[in-house]
């Protein structure tokens, strides 16, 4: 019997987990090698130290308190000289210039004239060229990203910043927006959970209770808004709201509105609001459903002829019983609504933008990876925060069902 | 008695509330779709007639047209990657240990669970260095990382069904495993395969993160389309597309509904 098993175990344990393989391969190459790489560029600082490996070598005896020595700017004229104006300087330039605004000209022109310096008097020549070679500041950005990891992109999706000693400090007020960012994701998502709730608590009530062939048919009047594809319904919602829209034309065509008064009813925070709470609310209304469903209404009934008043019935027993699905709806409504980026791209104002906005735009169209990876680790741990938070509730929710 | 009938009365007040929501999700879409027929360019009411005019734009512009064939194309790819790919994961998880099985299930889940811009925003990354992006195959592995959860679902419960006595009583008839697959499994799976297959199609026609992050212009899809057209001057055009879009959406939707109906009497009947 145990050489039976010894002989075969091995082989049926391999065959068992063997349809596994597809699903793990997918989602390697699909889903965590990407997440991995989110990660990698929110901390990864290679360009300087590709871009500029001789400036780089030589700052590392330096102290940072006085300018550099001649024997520093000599080998920055070897890195600027040597790749000309290839890409890996480039590269380095756009990546000093997140740091300071107009580093990536100076390493630019500087590169274009590289050959021309004279290589004996490197420090004198550069800094006659252009002062900014006299700044100490631009060689504290250069030696203090010689590391190849850096925190530069976390501390300024918190709106901080490093001074040149190295302390931390808030970033300028000009430059803080991504705090800002984070609070409206918060509060947006927060106010469509608190809608969809209002709007979602007693309607569920109504589905759970109702006659069963009213409340299918009232079910499919949730369900089938809820499969309508998403920018299906966005756009509806412009349709009906922007300023020539439907309700605008029907209240000009009513006589309550003149022309050119037309009501502002998308595009801005309202406007956001409907639209988001009107995808989302099927995703409060249906676990609500199922927990409401099974509440038994003997309860609620032995508290009536206990002698509670129907309100009291309510709030003491059925409100309870129901808080399970309470709790998954307004988890899965805010979880969704915190990583939402396609409606309020397309129905909020330009003051409405949550994060994902940002890590969009940084990420494909100012291709800063590095800004864009740190934003979405920050909003990728929030989600998962949330999931730790209340998973024991929510699978407590999914054994009610 | 049932229980609903036991509940306290839902009162007039409870009744006016629920259908005034009920109307706010279903009257946007239901008023705005019937004004991809209306014969001229403007939103709104009374139309003066009934025009295909934003239909026939709509199928014959070349744009839209390569929009359609691109969602065709990623759409079949999804299901032909994501449905084998779901169906072996349920197979392999139906035979794990319970703890196994609840770690297994946690991570092949997990695409559910992480907003699609992380996602996508992590594939653009790695895809531009392995030359996916810009490609139709990298969106069809895209929508298949966010398809192959819900086909796992719908084929662990179908599993959860399955009289695996009948394997058994294959095998010992001689069929080899294959065999046995496609002449007694796959046929009583059939439903949960279909209600999969459904399901992986809709979530990639419907999908735009994905599309907007990982598509060029040679690959647009009609969800891409949509959003250029909604995000610079929203036209009829984009309501003919949408009514089309709705039609495949809540039609497949609502087979799969019928499916799953179909599986649960199966069941019940078996029981």
């Amino acid at each position: 019997m145990s050489l039976h098993q010894h002989a075969f175990n091995p082989m049926q344990r391999y065959a068992r987990v063997l349809p596994l393989v597809p699903a793990a391969l997918l989602l390697c190459f699909a889903f965590l090698i990407p997440l991995g790489s989110i990660l990698f560029w929110s901390v990864s600082n290679d360009e300087i130290r590709n871009g500029l490996p001789s400036t780089v070598k030589a700052l590392q005896q330096w102290d940072g308190r006085e300018l550099p020595e001649e024997t520093i700017y000599r080998a920055l004229l070897v890195d600027l000289a040597t790749s000309g104006s290839s890409s890996a300087v480039s590269v380095a330039a756009i990546r000093a210039n997140y740091e300071r605004s107009g580093f990536r000209s100076l390493i630019g022109s500087t590169a274009r004239n590289a050959r021309r310096f004279d290589q004996l008097n490197a420090k004198n020549s550069l800094i006659q060229f252009d002062s900014r070679w006299g700044d100490i500041e631009i060689w504290r950005i250069i030696a203090r990203n010689s590391e190849s990891l850096t925190s530069y992109y976390y501390l300024t999706a918190l709106d901080l910043q490093q001074t040149a000693k190295g302390q931390i400090e808030r970033a300028p007020a000009d430059k803080r927006i991504f705090v800002n960012a984070f609070f409206r994701t918060l509060s947006i998502s927060m106010s469509v959970t608190v809608l969809c709730l209002f709007l979602g608590y007693p309607v569920a009530f109504c589905l759970a209770h109702a006659d069963p062939k009213v409340a299918n048919v009232l079910l499919a009047l949730v369900i089938v808004p809820f499969w309508t594809p998403l920018l299906v319904r966005v756009a509806a919602w412009i349709v009906l709201l922007q300023r020539e829209g439907l309700i605008n034309e029907s209240l000009s065509f009513l006589g309550l509105l003149t022309r050119g008064h037309e009501l502002q009813l998308i595009y801005n925070r309202p406007g956001l609001l409907i639209a988001m709470t009107h995808v989302l609310l099927p995703f409060m209304i249906l676990p609500l459903y199922s927990v409401m469903k099974n509440i038994r209404s003997d309860l609620t009934r032995a508290a009536n002829s206990l002698g509670a008043k129907p309100w009291r019935a309510f709030l003491d027993v059925y409100l309870p019983l129901s808080m399970p699905g309470v709790t998954t709806g307004a988890l899965l409504v805010f979880i969704t609504a915190i990583g939402y980026y396609v409606t309020p791209e397309l129905v909020g104002g330009s003051g409405d933008q949550m994060i994902s906005h940002f890590i969009a735009v940084y990420g494909t169209e100012v291709a800063n990876w590095g800004q864009a990876a740190a934003l979405g680790t920050l909003l990728l741990i929030a989600v998962l925060f949330l999931y730790v938070l209340y998973f024991p509730r929510m699978s407590a929710s999914m054994a009610v069902k | 008695m049932t229980t609903s009938a036991q509940t306290p009365k839902l009162s007039l007040g409870l009744w006016i509330f629920t259908a005034g929501v009920l109307f706010f999700l279903f009257t946007p879409v239901l008023i705005a779709l019937p004004l991809s027929f209306n014969p001229d360019p403007f939103f709104s009411y009374p139309i003066r007639g009934i025009s295909l005019r934003w239909y026939e734009n709509f199928l014959f512009t070349d744009m839209w047209r390569s929009a359609l064939k691109n969602s065709a194309i990623v759409g079949f790819g999804t299901v032909g990657v994501s449905v084998p790919v779901g169906i072996l994961a349920a197979i392999g998880l139906s035979r794990l240990g319970p703890k196994v099985r609840a770690l297994g299930t946690a991570f092949i889940l997990a695409p559910m669970i992480v907003p699609v811009v992380i996602t996508a925003l992590g594939m653009y990354f790695f895809f531009s260095k392995v030359g996916l992006t810009n490609s139709l195959f990298g969106l069809i592995l895209g929508h298949s990382v966010l398809a192959t959860p819900f086909v796992v679902l719908i084929m662990s419960a179908t599993l959860a069904g399955y009289d695996h006595s009948l394997t058994r009583a294959s095998a010992s008839l001689g069929a080899r495993p294959l065999r046995t697959f496609l002449q007694v499994t796959a046929p009583i799976l059939m439903p949960g395969i279909a209600s999969s297959a459904i399901f992986a199609f809709v979530t990639s026609f419907d999908e735009v993160v994905m599309v907007v992050f990982l598509a060029g212009v040679d690959q647009s899809t009609l969800t891409r389309e949509m959003w250029k057209g909604i995000r610079e001057d929203i036209n009829p055009t984009i309501l003919a597309v949408a009514m089309f879009m709705v039609l495949v959406s809540v039609g497949g939707l609502s087979l799969l509904e019928i499916l799953r109906r179909k599986l649960e009497r199966d069941r019940r009947s078996a029981a």
